[in-house]
């Protein structure tokens, strides 16, 4: 989902960067608050770093690939993904010239915001609803990593409008080319999120709140 | 292991290394800049050939290296062009290609040249929060382990299953094992700097001064391809 630098305009990226200005924000006073949980929030965006590194082209001015949105919002809370994306987004730019430096505001938006907040949302909604653990938490990988998509879609398409459909018939041009991609990555990542989080819990590297029980099934 | 440190060697290598990476960012942003704001023909050619001459003339980057990351980049905007070649509008397709090939060179030159322990310094000097600096260089160190744990589940994996692929049970459990491990190593390099007294793991790397005969190098030439974009504005328009 990593935009290429250059592909949106500068104006767009001056736009997104202010969008996610305040997340970012309220994302720094977070790290301020839970410095003890440093190691955890690195090892977090050193994964997500693995997982978004892993990529595959695709034709929609972008890449697919696994997001690890539900691992690092599970593991870190989705106020502070805005922080770990800016840094894993950075990196990625610098050390595999992945995404751009123009571009980052836009990704962070779709990464580190769109991606998380509808993940945690979900999760949270499916628990309510009295959906099981496992199913709550690959429902919410899934629909995370589409919303992700779903997000870079837009921005996509804000950029080049169609023609003659305009936003509308590019963001559905955009996302069906996605989809292509995309819809397999993130049923699987839902599989695997759930194993790598029971994996996690039972080697007793890290706790989850009410996911010890769970986790033993 | 594998991924970023090609890309990190050179950075540290090139004879831009003792570089102020102030003068860098001003140099490379500054053409980064003008690739996304001037029309496309000819100036992201001339944003290209200038960003290209610096990086391979001035930094003396070794061409195969400059190549071998700038060449993925371009692949990825021709791939990501065609939805646009699609919608019909070749011109507006040409113009997003050549305004990412600019832009692409730019970021290229800007990542071979700094290291990205000299950037976090400079970012710590232009008071970006001390938190995410430092948890940026915990970031930056783990990686490197993260990369090489992964090699070695991979390789483990490899000669256990002899070749074939691993189950997606295998893959996930093994997965949960390199995040556990890699939860275990951050917790040990934080602890460490703690006991040696670091706060905020600060990292070796030499202060450079800006030059101010570079800087104004720099912005006589951003000038120039200004100047001349708004000269020949009348035959290529805006």
């Amino acid at each position: 989902m990593h935009i290429s630098e250059g592909f949106l305009p500068l104006t767009h990226c001056a736009a997104w960067a202010c969008a996610s200005a305040p997340f970012l924000a309220h994302a720094v006073s977070k790290l301020n608050a839970s410095r003890d949980k440093r190691y955890l929030l690195a090892a977090s965006a050193g994964y997500l770093f693995t997982l978004t590194a892993l990529k595959l082209p695709s034709v929609a001015g972008s890449s697919s690939h696994p997001t690890g949105v539900a691992l690092g919002t599970v593991l870190a809370g989705p106020a502070v993904m805005p922080a770990l994306s800016l840094i894993v987004l950075l990196f990625q730019a610098l050390l595999t010239a992945h995404g751009g430096l123009t571009t980052l505001g836009a990704n962070v938006f779709s990464l580190g915001i769109a991606g998380p907040w509808t993940t945690w949302l979900l999760w949270r909604f499916a628990l309510r609803c009295g959906l099981g653990d496992k199913p709550a938490i690959m429902l919410a990988t899934a629909i995370g990593s589409l919303a992700t998509y779903a997000c870079t879609s837009l921005q996509l398409a804000l950029a080049h409008p169609d023609a003659t459909g305009g936003v509308a018939a590019a963001f559905a041009r955009f996302a069906a080319v996605f989809a292509v991609t995309q819809l397999p990555v993130a049923a699987v990542e839902a599989v695997f999120t759930v194993a790598v989080l029971r994996a996690l819990v039972n080697s007793g590297g890290v706790r989850i709140d009410g996911w010890e029980a769970w986790a033993q099934r | 292991m594998h991924i970023h440190a090609p890309l990190d060697h050179i950075a540290f290598e090139n004879a831009w290394r003792t570089r102020s990476p102030f003068d860098k960012l001003i140099f490379g942003g500054g053409l980064l800049l003008l690739a996304s704001l001037l029309p496309a023909m000819p100036w992201s050619i001339a944003v290209f050939t200038a960003s290209a001459t610096a990086a391979l003339a001035a930094a003396r980057l070794p061409l195969r290296a400059w190549l071998r990351f700038l060449a993925p980049q371009v692949g990825f905007l021709s791939a990501a062009i065609l939805p646009l070649l699609w919608a019909g509008s070749w011109e507006h397709a040409a113009t997003v290609w050549m305004r990412g090939a600019a832009a692409a060179s730019c970021m290229t030159l800007l990542a071979m040249t700094t290291p990205v322990p000299d950037l976090l310094l400079a970012a710590r000097r232009a008071h970006v929060p001390a938190v995410l600096i430092e948890l940026s260089f915990l970031v930056y160190r783990l990686i490197a382990s993260i990369w090489e744990l992964l090699e070695r589940l991979r390789l483990g994996l490899e000669l256990r299953l002899r070749g074939g692929p691993p189950s997606l049970q295998v893959a996930a459990l093994s997965a949960g094992n390199l995040l556990a491990r890699g939860i275990h190593t951050a917790r040990r390099v934080e602890r460490g700097a703690a006991l040696r007294g670091l706060d905020g793991f600060p990292m070796l790397a030499p202060r450079a001064e800006t030059s101010r005969a570079f800087l104004v190098s720099a912005l006589a030439l951003h000038a120039s391809l200004l100047a001349a974009a708004i000269c020949f504005r009348s035959r290529f328009p805006w």
